[in-house]
């Protein structure tokens, strides 16, 4: 199948090799989450809802010295073009939240959650020294729960739902480091392809997942199947890179819009 | 992109969002909102809001003036003396009664801050002639004057001022004193 | 779940005595609805349904099946509902399913009828292409994104809009020589039927808290709830279906109180949906 005209240089859906499809942010979706947001790529769309700072529900998951972060992917029945019943946490849906969860941990800034706060309580117990009173700290732990949901997937749901978790993120207020955005790219009829579709996604070529920390320019997260020569992995990497910096760009853009809107409120 | 002006030479009012440079840490140290970057040298924003820059007393020790980020929800509602606060009694003493502070002004506190109304602050005049078990009773919504940030416990309220006191109880025989407009200025005194 | 001090309890309970409650509504008030449709491209037909601070999509896709032998002139049709985690942190990992199967059963019970298919609020028999060999399995798929309460009525409320605006294609058949060839469906991809969606009911619940009871709860107010009775009610202000949730009993009087009720809230509800539908469709016609 020839995925870009060899004549027009124009791909299936009409975009040029290195165009992104529309992007779209939203803020404060789910009015009951810390923070929500819904991000649109094409047609690929997802809702990611922050709930947290929370004390540590499950003490046994309690982490050394640090906010808790977690995360949870689930696809909807009807986000996929054939219906699917598909069961929770299975393998691929594992896998994906581990990613979220790993990317976004990088960029919270886990070590100085603004709530946790050291508390004295009295430590009265102690078996061999038992006339004395102990004041020991103990540190309130806490924990984020990121909960990303795919209402349609159209290839790049890893990457869209990583836009949505940073805009949500941004919008509960939890401390980042940075914007973290995603992108991915891939090679196909001789040509680095910026953005895959489902039907780009499942022609079998390589398919690479960047994510990066926007300002200071780092790379966090980077994925790919498929063989590709060194030489066209840098270039089909550098693109997806460049695909992050606009999104970057947008959700930056999507950000200060919202808070200049929330200024307006409270200036009423 | 939609970054409104810069006001004042250093940025002060910009708005800016995660990851942003705010400064150099030779001349600025990281407030609320901010961080120092794992290299050392830069302070960066780790939140969505309006920078504020607060530069130091002439005679302060360390000149770095000092860079946060507000104006974001995260930053929830925390009292400050001279704020006025709604508050639930939770334990009436001989001298004091302690209280949960539920709203600073007209905002919902997001965390829990205690506060403490003595016993010389609970009216204007008489104040030797206060007996607190009168004037308040656990469960009593107040409406309270922030004096001062107090011990490291609770801050210090008070409710001597005409529209200050209880807005809404409960009486021994178990009907609700009230109006529907809960937290509105009426107020009904029930010390007198 | 909802904490509640005993003061805000006190507060929605005095409210709703008063006929005057939290958010300023009266007893029998729903609150402001919004209705978008067409939100999944892929689907036959889709409607996301906002009732405050809920929100739920619905999507429904049209498959070809076989009728099953006992019914071979119906279609077959089926209702999934999940509880997505972003509405509720205790909806992670397995802990909506509680909620999603009853949520699921109580909305085939108010819109499918028995088990027969007789009494549905959609026409089973129209979906039957060949008799006894080809029909259309339609699938419902609700999905709770964020959650304030009243979550059956919502849903029902999606689904219909989600039914106004679905088109079944066109299918042209080619019987097969023998009469027990599986015949040779055509679908086409441009032509679409609408669906007659006038039997379809709306699902309303009344919620008792206190002594009275109240309309389209939110989930502080469900929090206090002894009962709840969801009637849903047709065009034609038929009782559909019927389930009680809450452990307090109830005077047969009052559920009759409250079917009567139910009526005449239905009518309303279904006349703001239908202009919003008609709202929704004429917006999505702009574009």
């Amino acid at each position: 199948m020839e995925y870009v005209d060899s004549l027009t240089g124009f791909r299936l859906d009409g975009r040029r090799p290195n165009d992104m499809r529309q992007i779209r942010g939203e803020i404060g979706v789910v009015a009951k989450a810390d923070g929500s947001a819904l991000f649109e790529m094409g047609n690929t769309k997802v809702i990611a809802a922050i709930y947290g700072p929370r004390e540590v529900q499950n003490k046994g998951q309690q982490a050394n010295n640090q906010a808790l972060v977690r995360c949870e992917y689930s696809m909807a029945n009807f986000s996929t073009g054939d219906r699917t019943r598909r069961p929770k946490g299975d393998r691929r849906s594992t896998e994906i939240s581990l990613v979220i969860r790993q990317t976004m941990e990088a960029c919270i800034l886990t070590h100085l959650m603004p709530h946790s706060q050291v508390i004295l309580i009295e430590f009265l117990v102690h078996i061999l020294l038992k006339f004395f009173m102990y004041f020991l700290p103990k540190i309130c732990f806490l924990q984020i729960d990121i909960f990303v949901q795919v209402l349609q997937a159209d290839g790049g749901t890893r990457s869209a739902c990583i836009n949505a978790a940073t805009l949500a993120l941004a919008d509960a207020g939890i401390p980042m480091r940075d914007i973290v955005t995603s992108c991915s790219a891939g090679y196909l009829s001789s040509t680095p392809l910026l953005d895959l579709n489902y039907i780009e996604d499942s022609a079998g070529g390589p398919d690479v997942t960047v994510g990066i920390l926007a300002k200071t320019d780092k790379v966090t997260l980077l994925q790919m199947d498929a063989k590709l020569p060194m030489d066209i992995f840098e270039n089909v990497m550098q693109l997806a890179i460049e695909g992050c910096k606009a999104i970057a760009h947008y959700i930056r853009g999507v950000l200060l819009e919202n808070t200049k809107q929330l200024e307006c409120r409270r200036g009423i | 992109m939609g970054v409104m002006a810069a006001v004042g030479g250093d940025g002060d009012g910009e708005l800016v969002t995660p990851g942003e440079l705010l400064g150099d840490s030779s001349k600025m140290i990281a407030g609320r909102g901010a961080y120092v970057a794992p290299n050392g040298r830069s302070v960066r924003a780790s939140l969505t809001g309006i920078r504020r820059v607060t530069h130091p007393q002439p005679d302060a020790a360390d000149q770095r003036s000092i860079v946060e980020v507000v104006g974001h929800k995260a930053h929830g509602a925390v009292p400050q003396p001279g704020s006025v606060v709604i508050v639930r009694i939770t334990k009436v003493m001989a001298r004091t009664a302690s209280a949960d502070i539920m709203c600073v002004e007209s905002k919902a506190v997001r965390e829990k801050f205690t506060g403490i109304i003595r016993q010389q602050d609970v009216r204007a005049t008489e104040i030797d002639k206060v007996d607190m078990y009168l004037s308040f009773r656990p469960g009593d919504i107040v409406r309270a004057l922030v004096l001062s940030l107090g011990d490291a416990r609770a801050y210090y309220l008070s409710t001597a001022k005409n529209e200050l006191g209880v807005v809404s109880a409960q009486s021994i025989a178990a009907n609700h004193i009230v109006s529907r407009q809960l937290l509105t200025v009426t107020v009904i005194l029930r010390y007198c | 779940m909802v904490g509640l001090s005993a003061g805000e309890k006190h507060f929605i309970y005095g409210g709703i005595a008063q006929d005057l409650r939290t958010d300023g509504r009266q007893r029998l008030h729903y609150r402001p609805i919004s209705v978008e449709i067409g939100v999944i491209p892929q689907a036959n037909g889709s409607s996301r349904v906002r009732l405050g601070a809920t929100d739920v999509i619905v999507s429904i896709k049209a498959e070809l099946g076989r009728p099953s032998s006992l019914h071979p002139d119906k279609g077959k049709v089926a209702i999934f509902i999940d509880c997505s985690p972003t509405a509720a942190p205790m909806f992670e990992g397995r802990g909506g399913e509680e909620l999603s199967s009853e949520l699921s059963l109580a909305l085939q019970r108010c819109l499918l009828g028995g088990r027969s298919g007789a009494g549905a609020g959609i026409d089973l028999s129209s979906l039957v292409i060949v008799e006894g060999k080809v029909c259309w399995d339609l699938y419902i798929d609700g999905l709770v994104v964020s959650s304030d309460g009243n979550l059956l009525d919502a849903l029902a409320a999606a689904i219909k809009v989600a039914l106004c605006n679905t088109g079944i294609p066109k299918t042209t058949v080619n019987l097969g020589a023998s009469p027990n060839d599986q015949p040779d469906v055509d679908v086409s991809d441009e032509e679409f039927l609408q669906f007659d969606t006038s039997g379809v009911p709306v699902i309303v619940t009344l919620t008792k808290v206190g002594r009275h009871y109240i309309v389209d709860a939110t989930s502080e107010e469900e929090s206090q709830m002894s009962s709840a009775v969801s009637i849903s009610v047709n065009r034609h202000g038929q009782i559909c279906g019927l389930t009680k949730r809450g452990g307090a009993g109830l005077d047969p009087s009052v559920i009759l109180d409250m079917i009567s009720v139910a009526k005449h809230v239905g009518e309303q509800l279904m006349s703001s949906l239908d202009s919003e539908i008609a709202a929704a469709e004429a917006s999505a016609e702009d574009q």
